[in-house]
């Protein structure tokens, strides 16, 4: 896809996002203001003005769901995104920048962090503490924080050789200038934005498959793989056998996948683009 | 053969080492949760007390590891009673089935885009099918298996779970995009073409370092695919370990059963590290280094 293309299509689908998310934050659904737990719907009505999506087996407005959904994808992919950058960036320069005991350690803590398969670590959380989302997202981000860590790592290594880092501590610049400016906001930014948009969509799944098997955000709000799981054990018919005959469990299925499907392939490629602009900095075209 | 030997009473060693750190450690994490410990206690065989002491968590620790290490004995369901031996090594073997064929497959795919893109790189057809294959595989496990469970009616074709598997959640693209660059720094290697120059077979040259890049690869996979496949397993209602976990250590109170999970996917991936470590040193000619 052409350049222009590409940034027409992200600037749409940042601004629909943005606007499902604060229809939501604000439970703000029109036609009706319909909150989610509402659930005196006529069952299974096709979509109207009245329901823009229609409603389902359950009684739910799916229009209202799939706005509380990208909410919950909000809440889950920034609450796993805040930890993952912040560890992730002080355990990188804490592993590399100064070489003695301590950057030691923190690089076998890396290590040990990076073997746990992060998984079965929520599952075990859940088990132990109870399926609180916001805690089992910052606990992912926590756990993935090593492989920005070992990027941040590798930037630090490669950049102490370079010239205007002896120059700048010969200057007198005071070493947390040099991490934060020269190093970090200079020359790793589209690293970490990179590593930012690639853990956002991460657990926007992880979110998705744990709200599947009713683990998730599906026990306090929505969330669109709870609606995908609804969508497969209600229905009957197929999306591609009859589609002049849509019924509510079509859309319900139809928008969690398109929803599902198009935030995370977005955030896949924003992750990529700054990948390349990251390699492009050092003079490496893909 | 000494030199075998020696090598593998320090592969058996360390693999016992690593397991007990681990599970030592996880033992410590249920200990530490609210309202866990008598349970815990209980499921892994300690008598029934009212206080414990220090010295009871870690002779119960001890007698449990003990007896899984010695005896095989993982004990019993404190929901059913049934002994857990009895059905869990059915469902491990599911599991391992799943995420080996998995790997293969995975493999295999991703050796045939590798030949296609660099045998036909201006083919519209090979370029329509790698981009076909990667959009495939940048969606999730669960609109996969929505789409073969739903839409296709395929889901008594145990394949598909394979295929889900192996090309989901991005496995595909990753493996593609590491095979593909650790291949390409192979062939403009200096050593490659000096091998070449002298009149080298092309494969004696080249399936060595990939070999040990395909453990490497595999081995940092291996956590990915483990944690996929409970979620496969979930959607295409097969029984492995995962779900069986989920029914009864998740959603029940067996947290032995919880712990025994942890402690098999812990074995998994202490023996494919060790196994990526050891197969380094066979495959790698170049002395080690000596710190």
């Amino acid at each position: 896809m052409k350049r222009s293309l590409m940034k027409i299509y992200f600037t749409v689908a940042a601004v629909l996002y943005a606007v499902m998310i604060l229809m939501g934050i604000f439970e703000y659904i029109p036609p009706n203001f319909y909150r989610v737990h509402q659930m005196n719907f006529p069952q299974l009505q096709p979509p109207s003005l009245e329901h823009l999506l229609g409603t389902d087996y359950y009684k739910h407005d799916i229009f209202s769901e799939f706005i509380y959904g990208a909410k919950s994808t909000f809440y889950s992919g920034i609450l796993a995104a805040i930890p993952f950058t912040l560890l992730g960036i002080l355990l990188g320069i804490a592993a590399s920048y100064y070489e003695n005991r301590f950057s030691y350690y923190a690089d076998r803590f890396l290590e040990v962090l990076n073997a746990f398969p992060k998984f079965i670590v929520l599952l075990i959380f859940i088990a132990l503490f109870g399926n609180h989302v916001f805690l089992l997202m910052m606990i992912f981000g926590i756990f993935s924080s090593p492989k920005l860590a070992e990027l941040i790592k590798g930037r630090v290594l490669a950049l102490k050789k370079e010239m205007f880092i002896d120059s700048s501590i010969a200057l007198g610049l005071p070493h947390w200038a040099i991490i934060f400016r020269h190093i970090l906001w200079n020359n790793s930014r589209s690293i970490i934005l990179g590593q930012f948009f690639f853990i956002y969509s991460a657990a926007v799944l992880i979110e998705a498959s744990l709200s599947y098997v009713n683990l998730g955000f599906s026990q306090t709000s929505v969330s669109w793989g709870y609606m995908l799981y609804e969508a497969r054990y209600a229905s009957g018919r197929t999306l591609f056998a009859a589609p002049w005959n849509l019924g509510s469990f079509h859309i319900k299925a139809f928008v969690s996948i398109m929803g599902l499907t198009l935030l995370t392939l977005s955030m896949f490629y924003l992750s990529r683009y700054y990948r390349q602009k990251a390699l492009e900095l050092r003079g490496i075209r893909e | 053969m000494k030199r075998f030997l020696e090598h593998l009473f320090y592969f058996v060693g360390l693999l016992i080492v690593q397991l007990v750190l681990i599970a030592g450690v996880e033992y410590v994490l249920f200990l530490v949760a609210p309202g866990v410990k008598q349970k815990l206690l209980l499921s892994m065989g300690a008598p029934e007390k009212s206080n414990y002491a220090y010295w009871d968590y870690l002779v119960t620790f001890k007698d449990w590891f003990g007896r899984i290490f010695t005896r095989g004995d993982l004990g019993r369901l404190m929901s059913t009673g049934d002994p857990i031996r009895n059905f869990v090594f059915d469902t491990i073997l599911v599991t391992i089935k799943l995420v080996v064929v998995a790997l293969f497959i995975c493999l295999v795919l991703s050796i045939v885009i590798i030949y296609l893109k660099k045998s036909f790189p201006n083919s519209r057809l090979v370029k329509g099918f790698v981009f076909s294959m990667q959009f495939l595989s940048s969606i999730h496990y669960i609109v996969l298996g929505y789409l073969v469970i739903v839409e296709l009616k395929m889901s008594q074709f145990p394949v598909f779970s394979y295929l889900i598997l192996a090309v989901g959640n991005g496995m595909l693209n990753d493996m593609v995009e590491l095979i593909e660059n650790e291949l390409d720094g192979i062939l403009n290697s200096p050593y490659y073409r000096a091998a070449l120059a002298r009149g080298g077979k092309l494969w004696r040259n080249i399936l060595p370092p990939l070999g040990i890049t395909l453990a490497r690869i595999f081995n940092s996979k291996l956590p990915m695919l483990l944690g996929g496949s409970f979620i496969v397993e979930y959607v295409m209602n097969l029984h492995g370990i995962g779900v069986f976990t989920i029914q009864y250590g998740v959603r029940g109170t067996d947290y032995n059963l919880l712990l025994i999970y942890s402690l098999f996917v812990t074995l998994v991936i202490v023996f494919s590290n060790l196994m990526a470590n050891s197969l380094q040193k066979y495959l790698d000619p170049r002395p080690e280094k000596v710190f």
